[in-house]
């Protein structure tokens, strides 16, 4: 998710805010607010649930601005604050019910991958990255948010790049795990993932 | 990151298509910006909590602390003898006679005194906390 780099823009406008120009936090909200949405979106996909998340992100940088001591990007501090609230708030309501195990399977008795259309199947591996163990599910949200990028991912997480790595890897194999899983059985069907269950 | 997987069924290149996918992005609603720039103010314009306020409340508190400490101290002088005297009392003649000194003595006016001197900070001091905490 790539904003065109301007940290002494962030700068300025941080240090009018904390001068008490208020009206000045917007020209942060409107340059990060898509990446933010985004951001949320890959934690929840849904839209609403994510335009929330990023609301109450902004608030949480508002409140906490003096908080930014100017080391790092400040999207790099936003982001933070964003994936732990998304983490926190996932922790408290889930975004999906879907375990692995219920993410769609093979609906015919072909090759899983080509059996899928390529649109189902993109979708059907997003919603099962939601189903990852928390650790796995961020550091592959958070790659992926950062355009494929480990070092801006482990700065976001707060871990060692080596960390982002070995989760990667591990939240990949788990992911293929799933999708060369051999289907089950005729009338066992599963619940598709592409259509979410409502959270109970 | 890339590498290639024995299992053909998902490559790394299907995983980066499905997740780094341009078509896996919205775009934030059109009122978005607006809405939370309406909350920041709120926020901005709440009154800010009122702070405890320690340097009116610091005084009392340590004239509590140092009260209730002498008045340990005081107690303390007051009780001792009676405590010796309990433990120089024959174990053999048990619990009953081992009090007996202490009840004896609760009339005594300099037991009183010691008695109530802990017992006032003590309900002060409970007084304040529940004072400050609420509870």
């Amino acid at each position: 998710m790539n904003v065109p780099a301007n940290p002494d823009e962030d700068r300025a406008l941080v240090n009018r805010v904390l001068a008490g120009e208020t009206a000045a936090f917007e020209g942060l909200v409107r340059r990060w607010q898509t990446p933010l949405v985004n951001l949320a979106w890959r934690f929840c996909r849904d839209r609403g649930r994510a335009e929330e998340l990023a609301q109450e992100a902004f608030l949480r940088a508002f409140r906490h601005l003096a908080q930014w001591r100017g080391e790092a990007a400040f999207s790099t501090w936003l982001f933070a604050l964003a994936a732990n609230l998304c983490r926190t708030e996932l922790q408290r309501v889930p975004a999906t019910m879907l375990s692995l195990d219920e993410i769609a399977e093979p609906a015919e008795d072909r090759d899983p991958v080509a059996a899928l259309d390529a649109g189902r199947q993109e979708e059907s591996i997003r919603r099962a990255v939601l189903a990852l163990p928390p650790k796995y599910r961020d550091a592959v949200i958070l790659y992926y948010f950062h355009d494929q990028d480990v070092p801006a991912a482990a700065r976001t997480l707060g871990v060692p790049e080596g960390t982002v790595k070995a989760r990667l890897f591990r939240g990949r194999e788990l992911l293929r795990s799933k999708f060369s899983r051999p289907r089950a059985p005729a009338g066992n069907a599963k619940l598709s993932a592409a259509q979410p269950r409502e959270a109970r | 990151m890339k590498r290639n997987h024995p299992n053909p069924a998902l490559t790394d290149l299907q995983l980066d298509a499905a997740l780094g996918s341009e078509q896996d992005r919205i775009l934030p609603s059109s009122g978005f910006a607006d809405a939370v720039m309406a909350a920041v103010r709120q926020e901005a314009s709440a009154p800010a909590p009122i702070p405890f306020p320690w340097k009116r409340a610091l005084p009392g508190m340590i004239a509590a602390v140092l009260l209730l400490g002498a008045m340990l101290v005081f107690a303390a002088r007051a009780f001792w003898p009676l405590i010796r005297q309990a433990a120089a009392a024959p174990a053999a003649s048990g619990a009953g006679s081992a009090l007996a000194p202490f009840l004896r003595s609760a009339v005594n006016p300099t037991v009183l005194w010691g008695m109530a001197s802990v017992a006032v900070p003590l309900v002060c001091l409970l007084a304040l906390r529940r004072t400050i905490f609420g509870r």
